[in-house]
């Protein structure tokens, strides 16, 4: 996959779903160096997806557990206070489930990719590892941030 | 005439959402039916009367593709419009979607207002809604 490419696919999938979907005006902000910054491990909610096609690999998206609940709350019309564990990990799961099909189909409307099913995760088993390239996007809204990371095995900076 | 609708989707937030865009449109609807996946749809399509069927592609157990070609296979079931709900927007799944004779296609994410006019070309305007259409043999523009 070609990585400049797919940053731009993520970045129009993200304005298109948060602000769509979920009415979250967002602003892309730039990853170099952020993660650490970003991503407090005990804080989030973190979901996995897996994707096979002419490539392979998986998005996941982490979200502070505050701003998941607002975010619940706001898409399902449920107050704070009424909200489930099945609530708030539904709402995120739906969220990078349109993110990635999203993602893919501005990547390439082609050929299909096919995506397996959300999975929540703990953050650290998303780390780099020597099988994957990542891409990383922090996702800023006007409550918090998430972020959204895709990992692939053939991802090359092309022009 | 209130419709039944069943609304098939492993993600209960969708389900949940895609219930109150229905209901915010203006639309009579009876009954909301939901599934979680196309297996448990054909059971409640085998219990009860339904009208229209909205349903997600990517699910366990058994996929919207498979569930939408077992409708059209069933003599009782053939004839109800299906709709897929789906982030999958690859053109040639669309046109799998449509050779198997899904009634409309939207893609995730949507607008109130797509739904709104999708279900307007099945079922007439709110207010105003007709008859089902048989549209077994009938592929919608969308």
């Amino acid at each position: 996959m070609n990585k400049n490419a797919l940053i731009a696919a993520m970045k129009s999938s993200i304005f298109d779903v948060l602000e769509t979907m979920f009415f979250i005006p967002v602003d892309v902000v730039p990853a170099e160096n952020q993660e650490n910054e970003w991503v407090d491990e005990c804080d989030m909610i973190t979901i996995r997806l897996n994707f096979k096609g002419p490539a392979s690999g998986f998005f996941v998206l982490a979200v502070p557990q505050a701003l998941a609940m607002d975010v619940s709350s706001d898409f399902l019309g449920v107050a704070p206070a009424a909200l489930t564990e099945s609530h708030v990990t539904g709402t995120i799961k739906e969220m990078i489930n349109m993110l990635a099909g999203n993602t893919l189909s501005h990547y390439d409307a082609a050929p299909p990719f096919d995506l397996d099913i959300p999975t929540t995760v703990l953050y650290e088993e998303t780390s780099p590892s020597a099988s994957y390239d990542r891409v990383l996007l922090p996702i800023q809204t006007p409550t918090g941030h998430m972020m959204l990371i895709v990992a692939c095995n053939c991802l090359n900076s092309g022009s | 005439m209130a419709y039944n609708i069943l609304i098939v989707d492993d993600s209960g937030p969708m389900r949940a959402v895609i219930k109150k865009v229905i209901r915010a449109s203006g639309f009579n609807v009876g009954t909301f039916f939901e599934a979680a996946n196309g297996i448990e749809a054909l059971l409640v399509l085998n219990a009860n009367r339904l009208d229209l069927v909205l349903t997600d592609y990517n699910m366990p157990e058994m996929n919207g593709l498979t569930l939408l070609r077992k409708m059209k296979c069933d003599d009782c079931m053939h004839a109800i419009p299906v709709i897929l709900i789906t982030t999958e927007g690859s053109h040639a799944r669309i046109e799998t979607f449509v050779s198997h004779g899904a009634a409309a296609y939207i893609k995730k994410p949507f607008t109130p207002e797509e739904i709104r006019k999708t279900l307007s070309k099945l079922l007439g305007e709110p207010g105003n809604e007709q008859e089902c259409a048989d549209s077994s043999n009938e592929v919608l523009d969308f």
